[in-house]
C-alpha cells in the first residue's frame, strides 16, 4: 500500500515554550487506515493531527519531514489540501459556517470554483450517501450536536476528501448521537477506503472500530501498533480508566494473547478464564443514609412549555435525600433537561408541586455548557461576585476551591480551562450559593478519563459532606461510578429508581459494559472492579 | 410546499416588485381594491395573517383614511363640519384609497418576505457578489446562534442564583460575555473556512435553483401582462381625479380592459395557488378513490 502520510523526526515546539509538544514523531500512515491518536491531554495528539493539515498547523519550531504521498505538507497546492484533506473539529456549532445546511455543504465547493451544476450533483449525492436528505433545507442553528458534526463531516467529503482528520468530533455529542457518527465514520472507511486520523476520549466505543492506534505520551510516541496491541501501551500512558471495559478486565486479569476491545470478545475472553464457574453473588451494603424526610420532593409533576404542546413532564415523582448522589439516565429528548430545571426553579409545573424542605435557595444548578457560569475575566471575579451575593467575603471563595483542588485556577481566564478544570470551578460557584441540592446537567460531557474520576470523587465526597446531588446524564459508565441511587427517565417521567447495584445488575441491556461482559457468567457486577474482584478472590482460593 | 415555492426566484421577485410598485403608484380606488383583494386572497392561502394583527391592520386602516379628511380642506362636496373644519366627500374618498393602497402595499411586501427568503433573495444578488452573499449567509446563521446563547447564558445564571450584579452590571455583563463568545467561535469559523479553501482564488456561487421551461413561460405571462397595464396607462386608462369633485371610475379611456387585466395580474398568485389547491386533491382523489382499499 501507499502510505498515506509520512512522519520522520518531527519535533515541533510552541513559541514561549521550553519543552516541545512533539519529540522526534516517526511514523507512516497508509492510505485506507483508521487511527487513533491518544494520550492524555497535553500529550501532543490534537498537535500531531494539526501537523497533517496544512492550514491548521499551528505557529512554532517545526524540525523534521512530513509529507502527504511525497509532496510536504507545507508546500502543498492549495487546492489538493483544501479538497483532499477533510479537518472536522470538536465544536459542533462553532465550525459550520452558513445559515442552512445546503449552503454548507457547497461552502467548500464555490471555494474550488466548482460550477453550478457540478455543485448541484457533489451535494445530492453527498447528501443521500450520508443520510441527510431529511434536513437537507433545514437551518443549521436548528439541528442537534450529532446532525450538525454529520453536516461538517458532508461538508468536506463534498469537497472529495480521501483523508478525514477528527479531533475529537464526538466529545460533546451524546452517546446515542456519538454512536451514530462513528457508524457512519467505520462504513465511509470500509465501503469507500477513506483514510481516517482521530482523537477522542470514548476509547469503549472508537477502539473496537479502528484498525491502528498510536500512543502518545509528553510528545513522544510510545506505542504505533494494530488496535489489538494497544491497549497495554494506552495503560502505560496512564489512561488505563479510558480503554474499553473489555480491555481492562483482560488487563487486570493479566490475561494473554490478543486483547480483547468489544463487549463480544470480552464475553468469549471471561467465559474462558472463568471456564463455566459461576461465583455466589457478593451484594454490596446500599450506604446507609437518611431516608426520613427528603430534602427535595417532587409529587405528580406535569409540564409543558407551550399551552398547545403535548406533555414534556407526565406526572413525575421524585424524591431527593441528603449525602446521596441520584442519577437520571434516559436518552436524548426524554424530558430529563426539562425534570432539572423544573427542580431548579427556573420552569413551573402547571400541575403537582415541587418541594423543598428548607426555604432559603435551595437548589443550584450546572447547566450542560457550564462556561455560561463565567461571566468575568477571571474565575476569582466570578467566585467573589457569587460569595458577595450570600454575604461572604474572598476567604470564602479560598476556601472552596480549596477544597475543590482549584485554587490553582482562581487567576486564569474561564475561556482558557480545560473541560474538567471548568467543571470543578463551575461547581465552585454552585457550592457558593450554600444551596443543599446540587442539579447537574451532563457533568461529564466532553471530559477525558482522568477528569471524569476526578469528577465523580468531587461529587461523591460532596455527597458524603451533606449536599444532595442530582445529575442527569446519558452516560451509564459515569453514573455508575458516581451514583448511590439510580433513575431511568422514560416518558416523561422517572420509570425506575432504585440503588445503583440493583439498577445496573437488573438490566442486562442499559447497563454498563462491565455488566454487559460479565452478565451470566460471573456474580452480578456492574463496575470493571467488581468484575474482577471475583477473579482474583477465585484465583486465591 | 405551496406551489410558489417552486418558482424560481427570478420571476416571484419581478411579480412581487411590480405588485408593490403599482399598488403605489396608482392614485385610484378600483386598483387600490383590486391590488388588496389580490394581496388578501393569496396570503390567505399562502400564509394567513394571524387574527390577532387584523385589529392593527384595521386601525391603521381607519387612522389614514380618516387623517386625510382633517387636513386637506379641498374638494366641493362637504358632508359636515368637525369643529369648524368642513369634511369632504373628495377628501375622504382619498383618504380610504390612500389607506387601501398603504395596507395592499405592506401585504405585498409581506409575501415578498415570505416567499423570497434568505436563500433566494442570496441567489439573485449572489451572483454579482459571492463575497457579499457568503457574509449575508454568514450573519443570517449568526443572529439567531447569538440570540440563543444569551438566553443560554441568562438561563445559566439564574439557576445558580443570579450574577449577583446589578440589573444594569448583569446586562453589561452578558453582552461581554456573548462579545468574548462570538469572537471565540468566529476563530473557530476562520479556520474552519480556510481548511475548506476559504483563501483560494475563483471562488464560484451555487445556484440551487434552475430556471425551467416553466418559469420561462411564468416570467412570459408576467411581461405581457406588464406590458398590457402600461400600455393602457399610456393610452390614458387608470386615471382618476378625487378633486375638486370625484371623477366617475367609468370616465378614462379602457377602463374596462385596463380593470380586467389589472385585476387579473393582482390576483395571479392567488388563482395559480388555488388552482394548485385544487388540482393536487383532485389528483390524489383520482389515486386514491373514495372507498378504494377498503
Amino acid at each position: 500500500m501507499h502510505p498515506c502520510f509520512t512522519v520522520e523526526g518531527l519535533s515541533f515546539t510552541y513559541p514561549q515554550s521550553i519543552s516541545p509538544a512533539l519529540e522526534n514523531v516517526n511514523l507512516t500512515i497508509e492510505e485506507g487506515a483508521f487511527l487513533l491518536l491518544c494520550g492524555k491531554t497535553g500529550s501532543g495528539k490534537s498537535t500531531l493531527l494539526r501537523m497533517l493539515k496544512r492550514e491548521m498547523t499551528p505557529h512554532g519550531t517545526l524540525r523534521g519531514r512530513r509529507l502527504y504521498g511525497d509532496t510536504d505538507i507545507a508546500a502543498l497546492d492549495g487546492r489538493v489540501s483544501a479538497s483532499k484533506i477533510g479537518y472536522i473539529m470538536q465544536d459542533p456549532d462553532a465550525q459550520l459556517v452558513c445559515d442552512s445546511v445546503a449552503r454548507e455543504m457547497a461552502y467548500g465547493l464555490e471555494n474550488l470554483g466548482t460550477p453550478s451544476d457540478g455543485i448541484r450533483r457533489t451535494v445530492a449525492e453527498t447528501a443521500s450517501r450520508l443520510g441527510l436528505a431529511g434536513i437537507f433545507h433545514a437551518r443549521t442553528d436548528r439541528l442537534s450536536s450529532g446532525q450538525k458534526q454529520l453536516v461538517a463531516l458532508a461538508a468536506v467529503l463534498a469537497m472529495g476528501a480521501r483523508v478525514l482528520l477528527l479531533d475529537e468530533p464526538c466529545s460533546m455529542l451524546d452517546p446515542i448521537a456519538a454512536a451514530d457518527f462513528l457508524a457512519v465514520l467505520e462504513r465511509l472507511h470500509r465501503e469507500e477506503g477513506i483514510t481516517i486520523i482521530m482523537t477522542d476520549h470514548r476509547l469503549e466505543s472508537v477502539l473496537p472500530l479502528c484498525t491502528g492506534a498510536v500512543v502518545l505520551d509528553e510528545g513522544k510516541v510510545i506505542f504505533s501498533g494494530p488496535a489489538k496491541d494497544a491497549p497495554a501501551a494506552i495503560a502505560a500512558a496512564g489512561l488505563e480508566a479510558a480503554l474499553p471495559a473489555a480491555s481492562r478486565i483482560f488487563l487486570k486479569t493479566g490475561g494473554e494473547g490478543p486483547c480483547p476491545l468489544s463487549v463480544g470478545e470480552g464475553r468469549r475472553y471471561l467465559s474462558r478464564i472463568t471456564a463455566g464457574g459461576v461465583l455466589e453473588a457478593q451484594v454490596p451494603n446500599p450506604t446507609s443514609r437518611d431516608f426520613a424526610k427528603p430534602v427535595l420532593q417532587v409529587r405528580d409533576a406535569w409540564f409543558r412549555y407551550h399551552k398547545k404542546d403535548s406533555d414534556v413532564l407526565r406526572g413525575l415523582e421524585l424524591s431527593l435525600y441528603s449525602g446521596e448522589v441520584l442519577a437520571l439516565l434516559g436518552a436524548c429528548g426524554s424530558g430529563k433537561t426539562t425534570a432539572l430545571s423544573l427542580m431548579a426553579g427556573l420552569l413551573h409545573p402547571y400541575s403537582g408541586s415541587v418541594k423543598f424542605s428548607c426555604k432559603k435557595n435551595p437548589t443550584a444548578m450546572l447547566p450542560a455548557n457550564s462556561g455560561d457560569l463565567f461571566l468575568h475575566d477571571t474565575v476569582r471575579g466570578d467566585l467573589e461576585q457569587a460569595a458577595a451575593h450570600t454575604g461572604r467575603g474572598t476567604e470564602a471563595v479560598e476556601e472552596t476551591a480549596a477544597m475543590l483542588g482549584a485554587a490553582h485556577l482562581l487567576k486564569r481566564n474561564p475561556r482558557d480551562l480545560s473541560g474538567g478544570e471548568r467543571q470543578k470551578c463551575a461547581l465552585c460557584r454552585l457550592l457558593l450559593t450554600d444551596a443543599p441540592v446540587l442539579l447537574l446537567d451532563e457533568p461529564a460531557r466532553g471530559l477525558d478519563a482522568p477528569a471524569r474520576g476526578e469528577l465523580s470523587r468531587i461529587l461523591r465526597e460532596l455527597a458524603r459532606s451533606g449536599k444532595a446531588v442530582l445529575l442527569v446524564t446519558h452516560d451509564v459508565a459515569f453514573a455508575a461510578d458516581t451514583a448511590d441511587r439510580c433513575g431511568l427517565f422514560f416518558d416523561g417521567k422517572v420509570i425506575v429508581q432504585e440503588d445503583a447495584f440493583s439498577f445496573f445488575t437488573g438490566s442486562t441491556a442499559y447497563t454498563t459494559a462491565a455488566r454487559r461482559i460479565s452478565a451470566g457468567i460471573t456474580a452480578p457486577a456492574f463496575t470493571v472492579d467488581q468484575v474482577t474482584a471475583q477473579l482474583c478472590g477465585r484465583r486465591d482460593r | 410546499m405551496k406551489k410558489t415555492d417552486t418558482c424560481h426566484p427570478l420571476p416571484l421577485l419581478l411579480f412581487f416588485v411590480a405588485a408593490v410598485l403599482f399598488s403605489v403608484l396608482y392614485m385610484h380606488p378600483v386598483p387600490a381594491l383590486l391590488s388588496l383583494l389580490g394581496a388578501v386572497c393569496f396570503l390567505s392561502l399562502y400564509q394567513p395573517i394571524p387574527l390577532r394583527e387584523i385589529p392593527y391592520l384595521i386601525i391603521l386602516f381607519l387612522a389614514v383614511s380618516l387623517t386625510n379628511p382633517v387636513f386637506t380642506l379641498r374638494g366641493r362636496t362637504v358632508l359636515f363640519f368637525l369643529l369648524d373644519i368642513p369634511i369632504t366627500l373628495e377628501s375622504l374618498a382619498a383618504g380610504a384609497t390612500n389607506a387601501t393602497l398603504l395596507l395592499a402595499a405592506l401585504l405585498w411586501c409581506r409575501a415578498l418576505f415570505y416567499c423570497l427568503d434568505g436563500d433566494r433573495l442570496l441567489y439573485l444578488f449572489g451572483k454579482r457578489a459571492p463575497k457579499t452573499a457568503l457574509i449575508l449567509s454568514m450573519t443570517l446563521r449568526f443572529i439567531p446562534m447569538l440570540t440563543r446563547r444569551l438566553r443560554e447564558i441568562r438561563t445559566a445564571q439564574q439557576g445558580c442564583g443570579g450574577t449577583g450584579a446589578g440589573k444594569l452590571r448583569s446586562v453589561a455583563l452578558y453582552f461581554s460575555a456573548l462579545v468574548t463568545c462570538a469572537l471565540e467561535d468566529s476563530v473557530t469559523a476562520g479556520a474552519s473556512m480556510e481548511c475548506r479553501g476559504g483563501d483560494l482564488p475563483g471562488r464560484s456561487f451555487w445556484a440551487p435553483y434552475v430556471f425551467t421551461r416553466r418559469d420561462k413561460g411564468i416570467t412570459a405571462v408576467l411581461l405581457l401582462f406588464l406590458a398590457g397595464i402600461l400600455a393602457l396607462t399610456a393610452a390614458g386608462a387608470g386615471a382618476f381625479r378625487f378633486y375638486p369633485a370625484l371623477s366617475g371610475i367609468w370616465d378614462a379611456p379602457l377602463s374596462l380592459p385596463f380593470y380586467c387585466i389589472y385585476g387579473l395580474f393582482m390576483l395571479l398568485p392567488a388563482l395559480w395557488e388555488a388552482w394548485a389547491h385544487i388540482s393536487y386533491a383532485r389528483a390524489l382523489s383520482r389515486a386514491f378513490p373514495a372507498g378504494a382499499g377498503k
